[in-house]
């Protein structure tokens, strides 16, 4: 009887689907596959003629793709680098009893509740170099020389960049964290105590090692996330001054926008996903892994 | 060590860390009730004032962009929740081929870089001729509500035992019905923290209201805060208003349901 009612309708189940995987389908593939399309080809006088390779010849030749590729990395990598860091710090403080334990993690959350755009505009602020309370701070502290225009100069602005993405998305990770943390029973904290095991010897031979596809997961999709990451530079410096912020995002945005080529903006967005389906594949491989 | 010393030390750290990160929000709630006399001169001002919300609150293009961005966070709520639960408890319910490959789609359509869909995007919504509407933006943003929610929603359905269902079947429910008043009730723990993450999401989102909308007919409020800030002169005290009125709504949300939202995520990211 049981078996008959969930056998009932094989088709049943694909109709559930199906409009989750027409938008899908409609909505995110074949906007990437014609785009990628659109990298093959090139717009001669009113007419597109096939290209093959010629715009990722051009880009790999290009000295500029290669050093917005460098800034992209740099971005990416300081950024998961530090919310790993500061989400694990909070998520160790929050992962014991504590009183007002709801209070302190709501908190520490407030960054991520923030749009994009509002960390971009408040954090524009923060490093205005006549009204901005760091340079203020700077000042207060006797550190003049220090109180410069934070998102002008070529050495600082994608750094300063970096720190304001590094605020708003960090509690990512004490959410992911925290939630790992409290999966390991405690019985094995209690019996490592028992063999006299320190706090850092807990937290370098128990905590770590069982949260670490927590760590990998978290830090994988965060690589992939930032690595796409549009908002924050595109507000606060448009990649400038110069290039020196430029990511890929905003070089992708600006060629098919600004220069309207959308050919070779295609073929900087191909290459795009060709670093991230590394990291994807990466991503899949570890999860059909953790899985079985 | 004693425990009254570790513990001690323990909230020092909370404490600091908690009154770094909060600092820049801090900053700008004062700002946005520093009177324009005494903007920029001291942190805390000697006097309050509301005088930059009334300001904000009485411009009827910033309100217009205001009320762009809730109808465009709520419906897309309202079709990425149906899509998704449909598309959750086909996945949940039934076994078929496929099943596997559509999830890997969910989950790689969470990574596409929407720089490069946005090329094709633009092409597309010149086409349908749909440029500056909110209807195009909200189709954009269910693009991205939908795969996490599918993942999160199916999870939550595994969790609900089938035998509730084979009851009620054999009373004469219908698959749909049983759908609506059965499983949906069961979950709406999970439904609420679905809805929360695709308002967060569709209320911030950026790129596609950038490319997508020109002026207040459809633009929602992120794009339009950017606009504020000018080459020569902007208006802190008036962006940083805006900023809290448009973080407040997500902050209470979030506050009335922390713990729905944190489990709900922690769930979805782990067990997926």
């Amino acid at each position: 009887m049981h078996q008959a009612i969930w056998k009932y309708k094989k088709v049943a189940g694909y109709l559930f689907i199906l409009p989750a995987a027409i938008y899908l389908v409609a909505g995110c593939f074949y906007p990437l596959f014609s785009a990628l399309k659109m990298s093959f080809y090139k717009s001669v006088a009113t007419r597109e003629v096939f290209a093959g390779l010629w715009h990722y010849g051009n880009l790999l030749r290009d000295h500029v793709f290669w050093s917005v590729t460098g800034h992209t990395f740099f971005f990416a990598g300081f950024s998961v680098l530090f919310h790993f860091l500061i989400g694990l710090g909070f998520a160790l403080l929050l992962n014991r009893n504590l009183k007002y334990k709801n209070v302190w993690m709501g908190l520490q959350f407030i960054p991520w509740l923030f749009p994009m755009t509002v960390v971009a505009c408040l954090w524009v602020l923060i490093y205005q170099p006549q009204l901005g309370i760091l340079n203020n701070l700077l000042r207060r502290l006797n550190l003049s020389t220090l109180a410069i225009e934070w998102l002008n100069i070529p050495e600082t602005a994608l750094a300063a960049v970096t720190v304001a993405n590094i605020w708003s998305f960090y509690p990512f990770f004490t959410l992911i964290l925290l939630a790992a943390m409290q999966n390991i029973p405690l019985s094995v904290y209690e019996a490592s105590t028992i063999d006299g095991a320190g706090a850092w010897s807990r937290f370098w031979y128990i905590t770590i090692p069982l949260i670490r596809p927590a760590i990998f997961t978290s830090c994988l999709l965060d690589m992939i996330w930032t690595f796409r990451f549009f908002d924050l530079v595109w507000i606060m410096t448009k990649g400038g001054p110069a290039r020196y912020s430029e990511i890929l995002p905003t070089y992708v945005y600006k060629t098919a926008f600004y220069n309207f080529d959308f050919h070779r903006a295609a073929a900087i967005g191909g290459l795009m996903v060709i670093f991230m389906v590394s990291f994807c594949t990466l991503y899949l491989v570890f999860y059909s892994k953790s899985s079985k | 060590m004693d425990k009254a010393k570790s513990d001690f030390i323990i909230y020092v750290l909370l404490v600091t860390g908690i009154f770094i990160v909060v600092l820049p929000l801090v900053y700008m709630i004062l700002i946005s009730v520093t009177p324009r006399s005494l903007l920029f001169l001291k942190l805390i001002p000697s006097k309050f004032t509301l005088e930059h919300y009334i300001k904000i609150l009485s411009d009827p293009e910033i309100m217009a962009c205001y009320r762009n961005s809730l109808v465009i966070s709520s419906s897309t709520i309202v079709i990425t929740l149906v899509l998704a639960s449909l598309a959750a408890y086909g996945l949940s319910r039934y076994s078929f081929k496929g099943q596997g490959g559509f999830i890997l789609m969910a989950l790689i359509t969470q990574m596409l870089p929407m720089e490069v869909l946005v090329i094709s995007y633009f092409r597309m919504v010149k086409t349908v001729n749909l440029y500056n509407t909110r209807i195009v933006l909200v189709l954009l943003d269910v693009t991205i509500t939908l795969p996490f929610s599918i993942l999160i929603l199916k999870s939550l359905f595994d969790g609900i035992p089938k035998e509730i269902e084979e009851a009620a079947m054999i009373d004469g429910c219908s698959r749909i019905t049983c759908l609506v008043r059965i499983i949906l009730p069961l979950s709406w723990a999970g439904l609420s923290a679905t809805a929360l993450f695709s308002f967060l999401m569709s209320w911030g989102e950026f790129l596609y209201a950038l490319t997508f909308t020109s002026d207040h007919r459809a633009m929602p409020i992120t794009v339009e805060i950017t606009k504020m800030l000018g080459h020569y002169r902007t208006s802190w005290e008036l962006v940083m208003t805006l900023g809290v009125l448009v973080v407040v709504p997500v902050t209470v949300i979030f506050a009335t349901s922390q713990k729905v939202f944190t489990r709900g995520l922690a769930a979805s990211a782990l067990k997926r």
